[in-house]
């Protein structure tokens, strides 16, 4: 469904998740995705996710490569090369990542652990 | 939104920031690839037309940097020419002053040569070869000096008194020799010098003294009229003057006398004097 040409290439962001669309289920991929709709369900990526401000996830386990969130996530975020936190964001939730970026006004309510 | 066939480009920032989409119609699509296709085309002759134009802007500046040049080569020409004019006009007037009617005329001939030779062959000369080219000097000057030795009689005709003559109307010894001519008769010089005096004398009536410029100096008297006057450069056998009765004088002749260091010497002796010297 949201999986473009089959560009497996684990950097490059090939999906969009268009503002006013609204997923339930589980997202899968090897790229980088950006969110500007909601999800409900786990995402799994191999790329960056990008969450923008309008974004709103929820979900028991989100795992990806790195993210910039500047929207609403509830859930556990593992991110093992960076997580960034802008002034919008909102995060309900524990994180793993090795870099982490929380910006003024960034909302953060969870642990936070770096990856063994 | 129904689309028909277009396209729409996502400009998607890796932020928070909303990502943009741009819809077009196929025939927006069409006519931007045709714009974009006139752009390019446009942008490449550019270049093409910028690249011959800058070439051409290239070659006309060295070729006005080349017209630059050839200007001043020609000015330089120019220049030669007029100095080579004036070094020609000034070797003729040398050799006029220099030599006699006959080698005269072929120093002229010399000089077409020189003219004809061709100017720009001459260019690559030492200067000195510019202004005096093919001038053989030396035997010129030997010619010269030659030139001013004085030879011969002014006039033709009998001599009629000879020099050192003594007795009836001679009172003292003759300084020179009489030759006798018709009145109008032209007198020639025997040597070409400056005329240092046209005098009335009671004796010799109108002569002409010439100085040779060496040991010599000739005497020209009786004449009737001369056509030359004190300073004037005269040539060997030029026409200075005719012959005349003036002063003390019986019947037209012309009284010639040679000097030698101030003296009066036989003129019809002169020959082996000249030789001496020569």
């Amino acid at each position: 469904m949201a999986k473009m040409n089959g560009n497996t290439s684990d950097r490059v962001l090939n999906t969009i998740i268009g503002p006013g669309c609204q997923i339930k289920g589980d997202l899968s991929l090897d790229g980088g995705l950006r969110i500007d709709g909601t999800v409900e369900g786990n995402v799994k990526a191999g790329g960056p996710m990008t969450v923008g401000s309008e974004g709103k996830i929820i979900a028991p386990k989100i795992d990806v490569r790195s993210a910039t969130i500047g929207g609403y996530v509830e859930g556990d975020i593992t991110a093992p090369e960076k997580l960034h936190l802008e002034p919008s964001a909102h995060i309900v939730g524990n994180i793993i990542t090795k870099v982490l970026v929380i910006e003024e006004g960034a909302k953060f309510q969870g642990n936070s652990k770096i990856p063994e | 939104m129904p689309t028909k066939s277009g396209i729409t480009i996502f400009l998607v920032p890796h932020n928070r920031k909303k990502s943009l989409s741009l819809h077009l119609e196929a025939w927006q699509v069409t006519l931007g690839i045709i714009l974009f296709g006139v752009a390019v085309l446009i942008f490449v002759f550019g270049v093409i037309a910028g690249g011959k134009s800058m070439k051409i802007v290239a070659e006309n500046r060295s070729l006005r940097a080349r017209n630059e040049m050839l200007r001043n080569e020609r000015r330089k020409i120019a220049d030669l020419e007029r100095e080579l004019a004036e070094t020609n006009k000034l070797r003729k007037w040398m050799q006029s002053m220099i030599a006699p009617e006959g080698t005269q005329k072929s120093a002229e001939a010399k000089t077409a040569e020189v003219g004809g030779m061709g100017f720009l062959s001459m260019l690559d000369r030492p200067f000195e070869m510019r202004i005096l080219p093919k001038l053989d000097v030396a035997e010129d000057s030997r010619l010269r000096r030659m030139d001013f030795i004085p030879r011969g009689v002014p006039v033709k005709g009998p001599v009629t008194a000879r020099f050192g003559e003594m007795g009836g109307k001679f009172i003292s010894p003759h300084t020179g020799i009489d030759i006798a001519a018709p009145k109008g008769t032209v007198v020639f010089t025997t040597a070409a010098g400056i005329v240092v005096a046209v005098d009335n004398d009671k004796q010799l009536g109108l002569v002409i003294t010439i100085d040779h410029l060496n040991d010599y100096k000739t005497k020209y008297g009786h004449l009737n009229s001369a056509s030359v006057t004190t300073g004037d450069w005269v040539e060997r056998g030029q026409r200075i003057g005719v012959v005349g009765e003036t002063g003390h004088a019986r019947g037209t002749h012309v009284h010639y006398e040679l000097l030698y260091r101030g003296e009066a010497v036989d003129p019809q002796a002169e020959k082996s004097i000249a030789e001496k010297e020569g």
